[in-house]
């Protein structure tokens, strides 16, 4: 994927959340695959060892 | 620009409504695709977009299967586009698996990821400014200010922001933290117990020993009370003898236990060293110390007192006293010491300042000294100025006067010469001034009055005058001239022995002064070091003092005892018998209270635990495993919370850029695709919510006044909801010259569609972008846009659908 905004945006969180910025990543290729319904599923991988479901 | 891709034609075959092969050509410039509800415009939007990105349509959830895009009669679906001229892109997807597709490029075999570079525009932002639907353009100029924020960031790709802060499940953590920590507080002593004990299992191994330990300490309570009744009763019968001697036997039992106390504590003491006089001895030390030192402060009636005291206890007391006021009298002198200091630094810092003023003066008094000295010795040679000044007129007058005596006799001589020289030469002459005639015969009587006048002329000394007059007017002058320096020296000098002396009084009350501190420091010392000795000296006595007076208790008591121990004897007491019963009891009772206190600590440890670990064993809960997870939990939340902190300022940040880029390209296209002079340009600025973020808000400028958009008629919203997209467009680095709009504009009236279709061509004529193909079932809409294209002179091609029989 080569749009310029995607980049922009990667560049963005890796710059921004510098310690925290693998964790926006993983969460905003999950959105660009499958929207917010992916991001709640990563969040979901994340989470569902608590107990805890989105 | 030139170089975008434009789109020539699709070709459909089993796509949705059209079950057999269709192909629509496209040209650059307006393509309307004109139809009623289920002709298939969409489905040729659909089809330009499926042959582009595929699988992307379902995973996007542009639909709900991708096999639903297969007409229902066909077995296949095939998508042939042809873009640019030479660029023919076609994608078949077979039913039963319509994740399998075959793509291919000018025929041969492709992916997505290189379909994607080549038109350097992926799925996502394909549908942010290529594929415009009525939403995108609504959601920018239509609704509160929250739902046009959300929409400019989805142009330009920043919704994930917001999603972001929306999605991060704070609370649902915080949540299960709770949870878990009231899992954990229904046994809160949990933690601690692991803290205490590190582990579970310790903590069940110290349960059971403080368990046996129980019942150690109750085994032994039992043993000792029964001991202790036994020997109760043996002491009862001892209860009535006693009774007779009740206080004699109380006496005794004071005066044996006070006695032993001596006993120890007078264990390694020597009695001579103690003795009375030897501490009256010491004390007489102190006094003679401290009373000289009581009447040199004044402290007359404490000194009589100190004086008079004769006990050892009125010797301590009042030196005790006389070393307090003595501290007392110390700190006054201190203080009187710290004023002395004060006055001395005040004196040399006026010493200093005087020191330096004089030798300002002195250095005044070399500059005109030469000239005050010459001025003296002017003085001393001819008197002072005004002297000089009367001697120089005295002299003036003398020199006059000489002056004219000389001019009339040197006149009178002169012509005596001539006539001397006339009458020698001619025997006689005639008087040049009187005119008279004078023969040889006075000749010898002028000589001798020529003689006698040039006698007189030089004894007049006119030269010694006039020198004389030359000087004094010479050494006036100067006097004159040296008399100001003169007498400011004079001055200088009065001044210079006024600060000597000054100068001086300073110094000598500088050496009073700090001979007066000397002496008062040597004081101060003095006294301190009595206080110290006397108070070391007191401490000593008064310890001496104590022991004596023990010494004296023992040896009385001693007495006592004996005393004591021969009366009750005389009354049949076994003494020695009912004192060892009491000591045994006393024994117990200080063992069972030991005992009883530990057996409440252990109880009360042991309940602690038994319920805490009855607890964990009841609920089933892994308590480390519990801790561990809150652990992880809030390290997770601590990241979300760190994130969505950060969140705001990003936000904040990107959303300023973005306002950068729509104040420079989105109003500079409103004003090209909108060129009347109702409206004199458009505004826009972050509005910061207290704590929640920004909000993008626009203002158009009317008359000089900023209205909100929202006031504004929906041809000026959508004109500038097209420019938000055409800036976006344009912005956006990419290779499609086209945008497709499926029936973008539903719900707005035929002023609205008028003002669309003019911006939508008006956008085409000017430049901006090649090629619209847009779907719709608006006649009037149709209508509109025909009439734009022809009056703007841009190129227009419309596709007529209809429903399928």
């Amino acid at each position: 994927m080569s749009a310029k905004s995607s980049e922009a945006i990667v560049e963005l969180i890796r710059r921004e959340f510098s310690e925290d910025s693998e964790l926006v990543l993983s969460l905003y290729k999950a959105y660009r695959e499958r929207g917010v319904k992916g991001v709640r599923e990563e969040l979901n991988t994340m989470l569902s060892k608590y107990g805890i479901k989105l | 620009m030139s170089s975008r891709l434009t789109i020539d034609s699709v070709e459909l075959e089993g796509f949705r409504v059209f079950k057999g092969r269709v192909t629509f050509n496209f040209i650059e410039g307006l393509n309307v695709i004109h139809g009623p509800i289920g002709s298939g415009k969409s489905s040729i939007i659909q089809a330009i977009e499926f042959a582009l990105y595929g699988n992307q349509l379902e995973a996007r959830e542009r639909v709900a299967r991708l096999s639903d895009l297969i007409n229902e009669d066909s077995n296949e679906a095939t998508v042939a586009l042809r873009l640019g001229g030479n660029l023919i892109v076609r994608r078949l997807m077979r039913k039963g698996n319509s994740t399998y597709q075959t793509l291919t490029l000018n025929g041969n075999q492709s992916t997505d990821d290189y379909l994607i570079t080549l038109l350097g525009v992926d799925d996502d932002d394909f549908e942010r400014f290529i594929l415009v639907s009525h939403k995108t353009l609504e959601d920018l100029v239509y609704g509160p200010v929250r739902r046009r924020t959300l929409a400019i960031d989805r142009l330009f790709g920043l919704e994930f922001l917001e999603v972001l802060g929306s999605v991060l499940p704070v609370r649902q953590v915080s949540e299960a933290i709770d949870v878990r920590k009231q899992r954990l507080a229904s046994i809160r002593e949990a933690e601690d117990l692991l803290r205490k004990y590190g582990s579970i299992k310790a903590a069940l191994d110290k349960r059971s020993s403080l368990a046996t330990e129980i019942e150690g300490i109750r085994e032994q309570v039992k043993a000792i009370s029964s001991a202790y009744v036994e020997l109760a009763n043996r002491r009862s019968r001892y209860v009535e003898a006693i009774k007779r001697v009740e206080e004699q036997y109380t006496r005794y039992l004071y005066v044996r236990e006070r006695l032993r106390q001596l006993e120890e504590e007078l264990r390694n003491v020597k009695g001579e060293d103690y003795g009375e006089v030897l501490i009256k001895g010491s004390l007489e030390v102190i006094r003679r110390m401290l009373i000289p030192r009581l009447e040199s402060v004044m402290l007359q009636e404490l000194s009589e007192r100190l004086e008079k005291a004769n006990t050892i206890d009125e010797l301590l007391e009042l030196s005790y006293s006389g070393v307090n006021a003595l501290e007392g009298k110390v700190k006054e002198l201190e203080e009187e010491l710290e004023v002395m200091r004060r006055s001395r630094d005040d004196l040399g810092r006026l010493i200093d300042r005087t020191r330096g003023e004089l030798s300002s003066l002195m250095e005044r008094l070399s500059v005109i000294e030469d000239a005050a000295k010459q001025y003296a010795e002017y003085v001393k040679k001819y008197g002072d100025l005004g002297k000089v000044k009367a001697e120089l007129e005295s002299a003036r007058s003398e020199y006059n006067e000489i002056e004219t005596v000389v001019k009339v006799k040197a006149s009178a001589l002169e012509i005596l010469n001539y006539l001397i020289r006339e009458i020698e030469l001619h025997g006689e002459a005639t008087c040049p001034v009187h005119g008279f005639k004078v023969t040889r015969d006075r000749l010898s009587e002028l000589k001798d009055r020529a003689n006698n006048l040039q006698r007189e002329l030089s004894e007049l000394r006119i030269i010694d005058v006039k020198s004389r007059v030359n000087e004094l007017e010479r050494v006036a002058v100067e006097m004159e001239g040296l008399y100001a320096q003169y007498v400011q020296y004079q001055e200088l000098l009065s001044k210079v022995d006024e600060y000597k002396a000054q100068l001086n009084q300073y110094l000598d009350k500088l050496q009073k002064l700090e001979r007066a501190m000397a002496d008062l420091e040597k004081r101060i010392k003095d006294f301190r070091s009595i206080i110290e000795l006397a108070h070391k000296r007191l401490e000593e006595a008064e310890r001496r003092y104590l022991i004596y007076r023990k010494i004296k208790e023992r040896d009385a008591l001693r007495l006592e005892e004996n005393s004591l121990l021969n009366e009750l004897k005389g009354s049949g007491i076994n003494l020695d018998e009912v004192v060892s019963i009491d000591e045994a009891l006393r024994d117990m009772e200080k063992r069972m209270d030991e005992l009883r206190r530990r057996l409440e600590e252990a109880t009360s440890e042991y309940m602690q635990l038994d319920t805490v670990l009855s607890r964990i064993s009841h609920e089933n809960i892994d308590v480390e495993k519990t801790l561990s997870e809150i652990k992880e939990l809030e390290e997770i939340n601590g990241r979300f919370q760190r994130i969505l902190n950060r969140l705001n300022e990003v936000q904040g940040k990107v959303r300023g850029d973005v306002v950068n880029i729509i104040q420079s390209k989105v109003i500079d296209l409103f004003k090209q695709l909108y060129p009347y002079s109702d409206l004199e340009g458009i505004t826009v600025k972050l509005q910061h919510r207290k704590g929640k973020g920004s909000d993008y808000v626009l203002y158009a400028l009317r008359g000089g006044r900023d209205v909100p958009v929202s006031r504004l008629s929906d041809g000026q919203r959508l004109t500038l909801a097209q420019s938000f997209v055409l800036a976006v467009y344009r912005l956006m680095q990419h290779n499609l010259g086209f945008i497709l709009m499926d029936e973008p504009i539903p719900y707005v009236d035929v002023n609205a569609k008028r003002a669309f279709s003019e911006t939508i061509t008006k956008a085409i004529s000017e430049g901006m972008i090649k090629q619209v193909i847009l779907a719709t079932q608006d006649d009037t809409l149709l209508e509109a846009l025909i009439k734009s294209s022809e009056d703007s002179k841009v190129r227009s091609n419309v596709i007529k659908l209809q429903r399928p029989k």
